[in-house]
């Protein structure tokens, strides 16, 4: 089965957890014999681990070899690529003579080369240009493969699914890994929804994270649940760091970004809390985002300067550095389609704390749920924890054991069905 | 066949409030009196009205009659007293009619008690009272379930006047020789096999997996009986879910065919434990049938064991402690019910759904339970040095220095 996947950002290059997930799925999809995969980003970097599968960056489709419209492609944002005019420096003399030179040549061989779209493969302000022009570029692919089915992951990539699915009449499976009700906290943008909500009502099948974001998708965007599989993500095994240093202080963590959706005000007010039974503890708000500045405001006003510390984004060893360090990990998220990081905590010996509105909630026992509300509730399991000994190393026990057996291999698995069941349809 | 002795267990326990960290050395109240008030309502409702309708009924029309032993703890009786009075009603009433004998056990269904032997003597002879309170009788058999007995704890449930003692397993403890504790009561280790299989037959009801129908657990019963009287305990509360038709239907027909069988019948326990010396031809019955010990559900997991030594160190305080409020407070916050809570079968789905638990993890009714815990210790601590504070002052009146 020749599988097309269109997805927005690929590790190292994320800035977020879609990357870390397609590239779970990407993996454990590979290592199916009869599954071809074909996974296209807006921007290639070159440093991507594609082992075992097509890679492509929109960026890199010649325009004119491919001969697609450019007039569906909105112009302020193309990059033309021609041969270079630039000279080094020379003296008035020989420009003379070179230009006349050139000049002489003209009509030989001063035509536009190639012709390519440029992409960040970032959130930027031009956001809805981009995911535009990476539909027509995601349409032109999927005409010169022989694909058997389309897999979109996130909203970015809906556009680029159902023109692709328009194109070839072959089956198209979304994959939604949030919705814009849980990025913006219920202030939704009119622009995602309707993409969000063309994307799914275009799909043959759509992948949900969770049930919770299963529930979204039918209460909010009016989908049928008989269309919706719920297929929870995987995680990939974080050590912990070997031989941390010992310290006095315990650590409590908050990983993510700084933003509406991750609740971390409640995070700062369970500090509060627990700061004023207990001295000898540190918070952590590892992450960038929007709300960084107003959550150092909201910590110096609470008086809790030395006590906080703000180390902004962390990737790759410095994430397993955060995990080692802490003593809990807290992810108070408002809505959570589904929440990685609390899984690569368990993975290194973290007991985690998480809100009961996310998707990670569904598939683990060996954590505190709480409302993301409830900093009492929050601050209580925080306070105990740390207090008794006996309570932090069975979840820490248990925690490690259940999170062993959460992989994407199971969720590859649920995938292929899908799969499976789309193309004998179609 | 032979007799049935079928042994009632009824323990519900007043359900615990949020209680948060920050409210140690704050409030002293914790529980719950609305959730308590509902789980008490919705018990006596769905399972205990329809369970001894039944068995009333069916009093008057079994060939032999319907007889069982009942365990009611004394907080479950202070429960029924407060939010459903009714309760007591229906139970004085059976008892008048000789349909059930009243089981010996800790007043608030403590383990901690069988840790220290004036615990147990209190919590007994507490017990005792409240029976004879409302219902003029004294038990004369103590229901020792699955606990395990140590020789003083055997001595004390003598002590207090207990003819016999009902303890499921197939042969006494490796720690304690009953046979020459002095003062210890009449022992009989009951098949605890019978009592799985009916709450297995029920839980098969409930989760619908199966048309479950008795005939099979009748038969089994049957072949059991045989030789020796059989020995069933069942709780009544344990599965918190209505008593529905099936269940009715399932009830009707065990105690109907038991009943009806022509050498069978039921005994109360004190006649159970008496046909039991006869058969065996001695005192100390042992019984020969197979059956693992129960699974340790109270005192098994970390959670559990911190919980219980935070108990037993409570239980040294409250000994030097006279304040009445702090004295009821333990009464009822010793209920080995808080220690269920916290067991790692609630980590499993099937299980959860099945038994009543009002957290959603052991994880957070260790915390909560912890945290009342906390505030009890603090109190009591406060209380003795203000014991100790005002001996001082006395002492200093009577024997000034000067």
């Amino acid at each position: 089965m020749r599988v097309l996947m269109f997805g927005w950002e690929f590790p190292p290059n994320i800035s977020g957890g879609l990357g870390t997930a397609c590239l779970g799925i990407t993996k454990a999809l590979t290592a199916y014999a009869d599954i071809d995969l074909t996974f296209v980003v807006p921007k290639a970097y070159g440093n991507e681990e594609t082992s075992r599968m097509e890679f492509i960056g929109a960026n890199e489709i010649d325009l004119i070899k491919s001969k697609i419209n450019q007039e569906r492609l909105c112009d302020p944002y193309t990059y033309i690529s021609v041969q270079s005019g630039m000279l080094p420096y020379v003296d008035p003399v020989k420009y003379a003579e070179v230009i006349q030179a050139k000049s002489n040549e003209a009509g030989k061989d001063n035509e536009v080369k190639s012709r390519k779209v440029t992409f960040t493969g970032k959130y930027g302000a031009d956001l809805l240009t981009e995911i535009h022009n990476y539909s027509i570029i995601g349409e032109y692919i999927a005409k010169s493969g022989e694909f058997d089915l389309i897999h979109a992951h996130d909203w970015l990539t809906y556009p680029a699914g159902v023109l692709a699915k328009k194109a070839t009449g072959k089956p198209l499976v979304i994959h939604v890994h949030a919705t814009d009700f849980d990025r913006s906290g219920g202030h939704v943008n009119p622009d995602v929804f309707w993409i969000e909500k063309q994307g799914m009502e275009a799909a043959d099948a759509i992948i949900s994270v969770s049930n919770h974001t299963k529930r979204i998708i039918v209460e909010k965007y009016g989908i049928s649940p008989e269309k919706i599989y719920t297929v929870h993500n995987g995680v990939e095994p974080v050590a912990a760091i070997a031989n941390p240093q010992k310290k006095e202080v315990k650590t409590v963590t908050f990983l993510g970004r700084i933003t509406l959706q991750k609740g971390p005000q409640y995070f700062i007010e369970v500090a509060r809390k627990v700061l004023q039974k207990m001295e000898s503890v540190e918070f952590v708000m590892a992450g960038s985002g929007d709300m960084t500045a107003q959550m150092v405001a909201m910590v110096n006003k609470y008086g809790l300067t030395d006590k906080f510390q703000f180390p902004g984004f962390l990737c790759g060893e410095q994430v397993q550095e955060m995990y080692t360090r802490s003593d809990v990990y807290i992810m108070p998220s408002v809505s959570e389609p589904f929440g990685i990081a609390p899984l690569e905590a368990m993975h290194c010996r973290v007991p985690v704390i998480i809100s009961k509105q996310s998707g990670v909630s569904e598939v683990v026992k060996h954590a505190i749920a709480v409302d993301f509300w409830d900093t009492d509730a929050m601050a209580d399991a925080v306070y105990s924890i740390l207090k008794y000994s006996k309570l932090k190393n069975m979840m820490v026990k248990n925690g490690t054991r259940e999170v062993g057996n959460i992989n994407w291999d199971q969720s590859a698995k649920q995938l292929v069905r899908v799969y499976d069941k789309m193309t004998k349809c179609a | 066949m032979n007799k049935v002795c079928l042994c009632i267990q009824l323990h519900l326990p007043a359900i615990l409030r949020q209680y948060r960290f920050f409210e140690v050395n704050k409030n002293d109240y914790y529980y719950d009196d609305c959730v308590t008030d509902s789980q008490v309502d919705q018990f006596y409702k769905d399972i205990f009205v329809p369970f001894f309708d039944l068995v009333t009924k069916l009093s008057t029309r079994a060939k032999s009659k319907i007889k069982l032993g009942i365990s009611v703890s004394g907080i479950t009786l202070k429960l029924f007293k407060k939010y459903r009075p009714e309760a007591l009603v229906t139970l004085d009433t059976l008892h008048q009619k000789g349909l059930i004998e009243f089981l010996s056990v800790s007043w608030s269904n403590s383990l901690v008690a069988f840790n220290d032997s004036s615990l147990l003597k209190e919590q007994l002879l507490l017990h005792d009272q409240f029976i004879q309170h409302f219902f003029g009788t004294t038990p004369k058999v103590f229901m020792a379930g699955r606990h395990t007995l140590s020789a003083q704890s055997l001595s004390v449930i003598g002590e207090v006047g207990k003819k016999a003692v009902v303890r499921f397993g197939t042969e006494p403890d490796k720690d304690c020789d009953y046979y020459t504790t002095p003062g210890c009561p009449e022992m009989w280790f009951a098949d605890q096999k019978l009592s799985r299989l009916v709450e297995k037959q029920e839980l098969a009801l409930l989760s619908e997996k199966n048309n479950s129908r008795p005939e099979k657990l009748l038969k089994q019963i049957r072949e059991h009986a045989q030789s020796t009287p059989v020995f069933i305990e069942y709780n009544l509360a344990q599965l918190g879910e209505p008593f529905l038709l099936n269940r009715s239907y399932f009830w009707q027909t065990l105690l109907t065919e038991l009943g009806a069988d022509s050498q069978a019948g039921f005994v109360l326990p004190s006649e159970f434990v008496g046909l039991s010396r006869n058969s065996s031809g001695n005192g100390n019955n042992e019984r020969r049938v197979s059956g693992k010990k129960g699974k340790n559900l109270w005192l098994k997991n970390d959670l559990q064991k911190e919980a219980f030594s935070k108990l037993v160190l409570l239980n040294e305080m409250v000994k030097a402690c006279d304040c009445e409020t702090l004295v009821r407070d333990w009464e009822y916050l010793q209920d080995k019910e808080y220690l269920f809570y916290m067991n790692d079968r609630f980590f499993e789905d099937e299980f959860a759904s099945q038994h009543f638990n009002p957290y959603q993890s052991p994880y957070l009714a260790f915390i909560n339970y912890m945290n009342i815990l906390s505030d009890l210790e603090n109190r009591l601590l406060n209380r003795i040095r203000k014991n100790e504070f005002e001996q001082h002052q006395l002492y200093s009146i009577n024997f000034p220095s000067n």
